[in-house]
């Protein structure tokens, strides 16, 4: 097997874990706060036999806008944690003010290696792209607040934004551009 | 070189374990996405109005039957669904003296749990100075004046009820050629 695809792999496993168990809890947790009545029967309408019903319509708005919401910051915190970290880290590399500001701040350690390559970014931009794809459909079919949809689509694009630029890094390292050194 | 051999093996075989690999890299994709979309609640209300399933019918929760019966003048009754929440009632009226005549003509029955509302009206194909009236839990609604003129009621039926309608003919004159009733129900 290709170590590409076992990286790949083994990277998406935990994205891919914290979306079940993202929705899965926000869900169960909302309806325990809003105390709302909920039973679990088979449906037809659901990809799966088994479905979680509720009493009314206007609660199901609520409970899958949430839900949906905290789905996406579950993905769209880490995937911008490292992109930040890959980001600091480079700017650490190319300019030693960097490297100052962060002792100052005491965070040095926090960036000192490279432990978020490309391929780590990518899949959870991937994972970013799944989620915020679910929510803006969600929110043009009804099922989702309007705005969830368009913060949704807004953290996607910076997300891409952000996984282009760190590739770009990591090319310029492989074919630096005129008087630039990377490390 | 047993050793080698092992190695040997274990290579071969990993190239054919990649696009089992794939695979599971694009389930890994899939299986949450479809996984988020199942944990999306649905309401029952939703489920309840999307009955297009084979072997489910699309029953309403009122339900209209005549009852039938013999009569002098009120004959060859008809009961008529032709489409949704319309129901049409109609009758041949054979000439008669003047008086006042009823039948009993449809039972009208409410299953549901909520309280449904009908809007009744009726026609009379030639008027001939005769009034037509529904009668329903011993309240009598006109429908057709004696000019004629028909009106539209409105009647609540409440909710696990079963009731019988009446047609009321009140004739201040004899009629002397047979006429045709017609009584249409919208359910609101």
């Amino acid at each position: 097997m290709s170590k590409l695809l076992k990286r790949a792999l083994k990277l998406s496993i935990l994205p891919a874990s914290l979306m079940i168990a993202g929705k899965f809890l926000s869900v169960f947790i909302l309806i325990a706060i809003y105390q709302l009545q909920f039973s679990i029967e088979s449906g037809t309408s659901g990809i799966f036999s088994l479905q979680i019903f509720l009493e009314q319509q206007e609660n199901v708005l609520q409970i899958n806008s949430y839900s949906n919401l905290l789905t996406l910051l579950f993905i769209a915190i880490p995937t911008f944690y490292v992109l930040l970290r890959k980001t600091i880290l480079q700017k650490a590399k190319d300019n030693p003010r960097t490297i100052v500001k962060l002792t100052r701040l005491n965070i040095l350690k926090w960036v000192t290696s490279d432990k978020t390559p490309i391929l780590q970014i990518s899949m959870w931009t991937m994972f970013l792209w799944i989620i915020a794809g679910i929510c803006i459909s969600s929110s043009m079919s009804g099922f989702t607040y309007e705005y969830i949809g368009i913060m949704a689509g807004v953290l996607a694009i910076l997300a891409t934004w952000g996984m282009i630029r760190t590739f770009e890094m990591e090319t310029d390292k492989i074919y630096p551009k005129n008087n630039q050194a990377y490390y | 070189m047993v050793k080698r051999e092992i190695k040997r093996f274990r290579n071969s075989i990993e190239k054919y374990l990649d696009p089992f690999a794939i695979v599971a890299m694009i389930l890994v994709l899939i299986i949450p996405a479809l996984a988020v979309l199942n944990l999306s609640p649905v309401s029952k209300e939703g489920v309840k109005t999307n009955k297009n399933v084979l072997g489910e019918s699309d029953s309403s929760e009122l339900g209209f039957a005549m009852v039938g019966g013999v009569h002098d003048y009120i004959k060859e009754e008809n009961l008529d669904y032709p489409e949704d929440s319309l129901y049409t009632y109609e009758a041949t009226i054979i000439k008669h003296n003047k008086g006042r005549y009823s039948k009993p003509i449809l039972q009208i029955e409410n299953s549901g749990s909520v309280e449904q509302t009908l809007l009744v009206s009726g026609t009379l194909e030639t008027p001939n100075n005769m009034e037509v009236s529904l009668i329903l839990d011993d309240k009598s609604y006109r429908l057709v004046s004696r000019e004629g003129e028909p009106f539209t009621i409105s009647i609540k039926v409440p909710s696990q009820s079963q009731e019988i309608a009446y047609l009321q003919l009140v004739s201040n004159t004899d009629s002397l050629f047979n006429n045709h009733v017609n009584i249409q129900f919208t359910q609101k």
